[in-house]
Formats: C-alpha cells, structure tokens, sequence
C-alpha cells in the first residue's frame, strides 16, 4: 500500500489550565491529547469519536498546526509537518482544510456567499482583483448540491444545512487533499444531516478526498467512515475498522456510549439500563 | 389531504386515548394542554402567510407526547402559541388553546405572565442562552422562587437545593454558587430543568432538550424528563430525533408544512407509520446497528415514496418561518 495521505503518530499536547492560575505565576499545564495516532490514505474516512472535553477540536487543531503539539508528529505524503518552513506550512493548509461546527460564526454575516466561498482563492492570489469569481462561486456551490443564485444571498438568509454546504464549498475552494470536518452536523435537523453526509460520502467518492470526521453521533460516524477512533480524555480508547468496532466493542466505554444511543425503536426498559444517574 | 389518510389520522388520533397494552400511558384524564384547529397566519407587509395550518394536539397529566418535524415544520410556532409567546405579526386566526382548562386562545401578555412558570413553563436547547451568564445560579433560580412562590432568603436557598437535588446535581450547594459558563452543558441543562419544574407546572414545553448534549449526558436528563412526568406533569417534548421519542414518549404528533400528519402511540406509529412523511423521517434516522441502511434526506425519500404510491403531494408548501 502507498504510504498515508495524513498521518499523525503520538501526538501529545497540553494548554494551559486557566480555571486553575494562580493569581501570580503561570497556569499548570493540563493534558488535552495523549498519544493519538492513525493514518488516513486518500479517499478514506476517518471518524473521531468523543464525547464533550475529550479533545476532539484540538485534535483538529493540532493536525491543521493551529496548535502544534509538544511531541509526536503529523505527517502529510509522508513528510513531518513540524519541518516545514512557514511557505510549505501555508501550502500544507490547503490541502488540508477545516470545516467547523457552526456555520453562522465561521462565515462572515456582512459578507455575500460568493465573497465568502471564493475568499480562499483572493486570499493567494488565484483570483484577479477585478474578478468577481461569478464562474468559480457557481461552480463551488454546485459542487455542494446549491443553487448558483444563492450566491447574492447573506449567510442569515441561508438555512442551517445551507450554510454548512456554504462552509464545506469554502475548504473545497482550493481542491484539498483532505477535509477535517469538526462537528458539522450538530444542530442540524435529520434531514439536513443526511444531506451534509450523503455529500461528504459523494466527495470522497469522486474525488478520493481524504475525510476526518469528528463527530459525538455515533451513528454518523458508522454510515459515513470507515475507520474510527475513540477518544475519552485525550486519549484513544479504541480504533480501527468501523465495521468491527460497531459490530464488537472491545471496550467497555465504547459499549456504553453505543448504549446511549437511543434507536428509533419503542423500547420500555432503555430508559433504566445502565449509567450513574448522577452528574 | 386524501380520505384514506384522514380515516388513518382520526383512528390514530382515537388510539391516543386508549392506552394501547403495555404502553405505561396514565389513566385517561381532563389534557394539561388541548389545541384544537390552529390556524396562525404571520401578516407582514401587507401579506398574509399561513404558519400553522389547523394543528390539533392534547397532551394528559403524566403523559410525555413528542412534536415530530423538521426544522421550518412549525414546531416552535406551536410551542410559542402554547406559551403565549407568538412573534409580531403572528396572529391566531382560528382555532383555540385550552391549557389547564382555561381558554387562553386570545389572553393578552398580563394575564400570561400569571400562568407561564406556574401552569407552563419551557425548556429550551441552549441552557446557555436560557441563562443570565452574568449573575450565579441562586440567583436565577431564587428569582423564579420569590416571583411564584414568594420563597426568600433562607427558605429559597432551601428550596433552590432540594430541587437540584431532585434533577440529581451532585453538590448543589457549590453549583448554587456557580455561573452558568462554570457548569457542563448537562449540568446546566438539569439547572433549567429545575426552574422549570420549581413551581410544579401542570405541563412542560422541552424544546429539543438535549439536542445539544453528549449521548451519555442526553440518556440522562431523558430519565429525568420521564421521572417529572411519573409525577403528573403533562410533557410536549419538540425534537426531530426520532431516536429519543422512541424510547422516551407514550404518543406522538408528526407536524410539517404547518399540519399534523400523523398522530398516534408510539407503538403503533413505529410499527406502522401511516403517512410517508412519517416513514420519510425514519429513513433519515442514522442507525449504526444497520451498517446497510443508507441514510435518505426527507425530501428525496419522501418523493421515491410519492411515486411509488402514485400518489400528489405539494412539497413547496414548506414554512420556512
């Protein structure tokens, strides 16, 4: 097999704890990720499980070099991120691009769609000044299944699923290698959730883009990706093929978040089985 | 709407009433909350948009019926019109609500202050925004305490503890001292519970309560939601996750396009959906016990289904209030 697209292997990384600072001198450092690594070859997808703490946006974070981790390495095509000089670090980060949770914070609101998704390309260059990006905006936004006339609207005028389809045409802008979709599907009603994952699905699909996918819905994750890690504290309690996980948790904690997931399916005595009852 | 579908609709509506067997429904008595064919209309600009297009709906003293629909469906003008909290320009055009047998359809904002907290109150799915982050929890819940109750000082402080305690906060007395940005969303989540629950309202509005939690922290403060209703509290849970009004709520309503679709048990509406929207809905329901089943946007399914059935149905009436 070629060797991975993305590959991170013990990534270890502490912030400060600022609930914790004393009133002089500097915060304790807390432990966010403990020796995470995986691999991800291209056209494959990689879910991120985890519930709230658990580390999964600073892994997004670290793997994007927004936060570099104090030790281990993130490679891309089998080069260590850490060396590279800022030029080569700029290049990295469009091939690997973040999509995040909330689309209403993460696009500008005074700002039309087609300024927005076409931003990336002004930003380096690859769009004339003059160039209004008509073409490369409509061309974007049907790429993610929307009308080319939502161009001329503002992010509010969009719905939800929209405007996460504006942000995810945003990160394609620059054809990446990878996509590291953190949470994008939270808030969204089940209809629209199945469109933004039928889309990701489609992209990988067609163009053999590489996915990470953090998400706490458990069954996203299984009918999107096809190999997942577990995180609980910043560290991995499980990974490796989606199927075999799903089908046979090895874990006790993989079990019990599989549990809590409430299937459409009448069931009396759920309610009661397992779980403290106390937070 | 055909005449096969209304006969499904009245029978399930009818099952509602008779509790169907080992469903744990309460013994039939007077609904907490009864709407019967609601109309809203927003008039803005001179124009007359229909919101909410002849909704009925009842929900009993320690029954938990769920508000199924996707988001522009209408579920919130719903909860808005139950609580007395219709936008501008929203006015109910026919139609009436009856909440713990009063006729509210036309009250006016005073005389709903009266009722909401002490007859219905309302959980929201951002606790966060539900509370003042500038001031500490005593103090928040203390406010609902003395504005209801009349409770202060050390009697309050009493109180504000024994209802952590009941939504199982452990430490209530350190969290009472807490801002709302200190607290986990779970944790908040069973803070606003307990206002809401303060004054032993006779039914209560969760909106997508847990929409935003972590599905550990959701199973949770699912079983609190279903310990208050064992109590005798009527509950109008409003989600679209079909998930947690399986395991959680003895009937259901589908709404969409401002209409109830489909009405029924829980048993039976799982069993056997009757409208295709219904079935729609549950094809979009990601399962990660069915590696094959793909999942289907409601629009897509809805209009396979359309075709199969050969039968019309006009999609573009969506409200996108």
């Amino acid at each position: 097999m070629n060797s991975p697209l993305l590959q991170a292997r013990g990534l270890r990384l502490a912030l400060p704890d600022l609930a914790h600072k004393p009133l002089f001198g500097a915060a304790p450092m807390k432990r966010i990720l403990h020796d995470v690594g995986f691999a991800l070859h291209t056209g494959g997808t990689l879910g991120v499980i985890g519930e709230s703490g658990s580390g999964k946006s600073t892994l997004a974070r670290a793997l994007t070099w927004l936060l570099p981790p104090q030790a281990g390495d993130v490679l891309f095509e089998g080069r260590p991120v850490r060396a590279f000089t800022p030029a080569e670090l700029v290049a990295y980060r469009t091939r690997v691009q973040l999509v995040f949770q909330d689309p209403m914070s993460a696009l500008n609101p005074r700002r039309r769609v087609r300024a927005i998704v076409t931003q990336p390309l002004r930003a380096l260059g690859r769009l004339a000044g003059a160039d209004d990006g008509v073409q490369q905006s409509a061309a974007l936004l049907r790429r993610v299944g929307l009308a080319p006339n939502l161009a001329d609207r503002y992010p509010h005028e969009l719905s939800g699923g929209q405007r996460q389809r504006v942000g995810i045409a945003r990160a394609l802008a620059l054809q990446p290698a990878a996509l590291i979709a953190d949470e994008v599907t939270s808030g969204l009603d089940v209809s629209a959730q199945a469109r933004i994952v039928a889309l990701l699905d489609e992209l990988r699909r067609d163009t053999g883009l590489a996915l990470v996918f953090i998400s706490h819905d458990l069954s996203l994750v299984r009918s999107l990706c096809d190999e997942v890690l577990i995180l609980r504290h910043g560290e991995v309690v499980e990974q490796g093929e989606s199927a075999r996980i799903f089908a046979q948790p090895q874990q006790a904690y993989t079990r019990e978040l599989l549990d809590a997931i409430p299937l459409p399916e009448p069931d009396p005595g759920w309610l009661e089985r397992g779980l403290p009852a106390s937070a | 709407m055909t005449e096969a579908m209304t006969a499904a609709m009245s029978a399930a509506i009818s099952a509602v009433t008779t509790p169907a067997p080992g469903a744990a429904l309460a013994p039939p008595a007077e609904p907490v909350l009864s709407i019967e064919d609601l109309h809203v209309e927003i008039h803005q600009a001179g124009r007359i948009s229909p919101i909410l297009r002849g909704v009925n709906l009842s929900v009993r003293p320690g029954q938990i019926h769920a508000l199924v629909g996707e988001s522009g469906g209408g579920k919130s003008m719903v909860t808005k019109a139950a609580t007395g909290l219709l936008p501008q320009g929203a006015v109910i055009s026919q139609g009436r609500i009856v909440l713990d047998g009063q006729d509210v359809t036309r009250w006016a904002e005073p005389r709903w202050r009266t009722l909401r907290g002490r007859t219905v109150s309302m959980v929201l799915q951002d606790p966060l925004t539900a509370l003042n982050p500038v001031r500490r929890i005593v103090a928040q819940m203390g406010d609902v305490l003395r504005l209801h109750q009349g409770l202060r000082g050390a009697e309050a402080a009493g109180e504000c503890i024994r209802l952590l305690d009941q939504v199982q906060v452990r430490d209530p007395e350190r969290v009472l001292r807490l801002y709302p940005h200190e607290l986990s969303g779970g944790m908040r989540q069973r803070v606003v519970i307990a206002m809401a629950w303060a004054c032993r309202p006779r039914l209560i509005i969760c909106d997508e309560p847990t929409t935003a939690l972590d599905v550990t922290v959701q199973k949770q403060v699912l079983r609190l939601i279903h310990r208050l209703a064992g109590e005798g509290q009527g509950v109008l849970l409003v989600t679209h996750d079909l998930g947690v009004v399986a395991k959680l709520c003895h009937s259901l309503s589908v709404i969409h396009g401002g209409r109830i679709l489909e009405s029924g048990t829980v048993h039976d509406v799982y069993a056997a959906p009757q409208h295709p929207y219904t079935r729609a809905l549950l094809a979009a329901t990601p399962r990660f016990d069915r590696p094959g089943h793909s999942l289907v946007p409601v629009a897509d399914a809805l209009i396979d289904q359309l075709i199969q059935e050969g039968r019309q149905y006009d999609l573009d009436r969506r409200v996108t209030a």
